[in-house]
């Protein structure tokens, strides 16, 4: 798919901008998917997914054929959000404050008592910070390895690793939390 | 094994580069440590819910939204269909002028034909800077001018007949035309 992709390329460059159909074609799920991951908003996801293709088609002319398509276009997709949650000022966690391990209140409004782990772990991590975000969404969703999200994201290697390690931590101290609320509500409701 | 161990070797279980042996040390570890058991069976969760995550179809008139959107001019390189058309109906019209010029008995051709010599002879002053500017691609464009002048000289120095000068300076005039937007090209190519 390599070479298509960038036979594809010089056919648009030469004039057949037709062409970038077939591009986005081939990776409009793998670049919506990112953006979905981060934001989690469908609607937000998709203009996001349209401005990578939009800034992709624009740029073109500097794609180098030495490495994957998919990792560049990638690239941009994972830059362009993360621009667009830093604009948006999204309130999550601060970078290096540690979460407090009690969660003032068992009001069952909090999402946090929802029994499905996949919707916890998924408001865990859209609470996450946005340098955390992208690594757990790079590492464990889309696959890459830590020299490849070091490059993506242009930040050391030792950097990836620890942020990578803490950002889970963070999401496994949420998901306990979740689990001992639950537990502590259950109790309750059964005495009542 | 402390906990603090037991951790890093929980990360590099999440990253896939566990060995048989660190696992099996783990194991050991998780056995006895139920706090560290607890959270390697919230990490297993975790990871697996990463992995399986569903994301929703993107919508179907997405990619005609991208295609509508870019600009579809960007890449187009101009049809050069009249390649070098242009350049000789420029030279045949001023030419052309002249000619017609010429015919009014009122003038006197060597005259008419001594502006046109000096004229073409100033405008090769001005190709003389733009041919320095040049100066890495000036080397067939000066023998090209040479040629061009002496041609001038020579026919304005001796008889020869109207028509004969006016096809010579013609062909000239053509050549230097096509010299000179070859190399504007190349220059705002590069």
């Amino acid at each position: 798919m390599q070479d298509t992709d960038y036979s594809i390329v010089q056919r648009i460059l030469e004039g057949d901008s037709n062409a970038f159909s077939e591009i986005v074609n081939n990776y409009k799920k793998a670049v919506f998917s990112l953006c979905y991951r981060m934001v989690h908003n469908q609607e937000e996801a998709e203009d996001l997914a349209q401005e990578v293709f939009i800034k992709a088609y624009n740029h073109l002319s500097k794609y180098n054929p030495q490495f994957k398509f998919s990792t560049w276009i990638l690239k941009i997709a994972t830059n362009t959000t993360i621009d667009f949650v830093r604009k948006k000022k999204v309130e999550t966690l601060p970078l290096d404050e540690e979460i407090s391990t009690k969660q003032e209140g068992a009001s069952a409004e909090i999402i946090f008592f929802h029994k499905e782990n996949k919707k916890t772990i998924e408001d865990a991590i859209k609470a996450l910070p946005i340098e955390y975000r992208s690594l757990i969404v790079l590492f464990h969703q889309n696959g890459l390895s830590y020299n490849e999200i070091s490059e993506h994201l242009n930040i050391p290697l030792s950097k990836v690793k620890n942020r990578l390690h803490r950002a889970r931590s963070i999401l496994k101290d949420t998901l306990q939390n979740v689990k001992k609320e639950e537990s502590q509500w259950t109790a309750k409701q059964v005495q009542i | 094994m402390d906990c603090q161990a037991s951790t890093n070797l929980m990360m590099k279980y999440l990253d896939n580069h566990i060995t048989p042996q660190e696992w099996a040390d783990l194991q050991l570890h998780l056995m006895i440590c139920k706090d560290c058991d607890e959270a390697f069976k919230v990490y297993q969760e975790m990871l697996e819910a990463l992995e399986t995550m569903e994301t929703p179809d993107i919508s179907d008139k997405f990619e005609v939204r991208v295609m509508e959107a870019i600009d579809h001019s960007l890449y187009h390189k101009k049809n050069r269909q009249w390649f070098g058309i242009r350049e000789v109906l420029i030279s045949f019209g001023i030419y052309l002028t002249f000619l017609l010029a010429v015919q009014n008995p009122g003038w006197n051709i060597l005259k008419v034909l001594e502006w046109i010599t000096r004229g073409l002879y100033y405008v090769s002053h001005i190709f003389g800077v733009i041919e320095s500017f040049l100066s890495r691609f000036a080397t067939i464009f000066v023998y090209s001018r040479r040629l061009i002048m002496l041609q001038f000289q020579i026919i304005s120095n001796t008889q020869i007949t109207t028509i004969m000068f006016y096809f010579i300076a013609l062909a000239g005039l053509t050549a230097l035309f096509f010299l000179i937007e070859g190399k504007l090209q190349r220059l705002i190519n590069s």
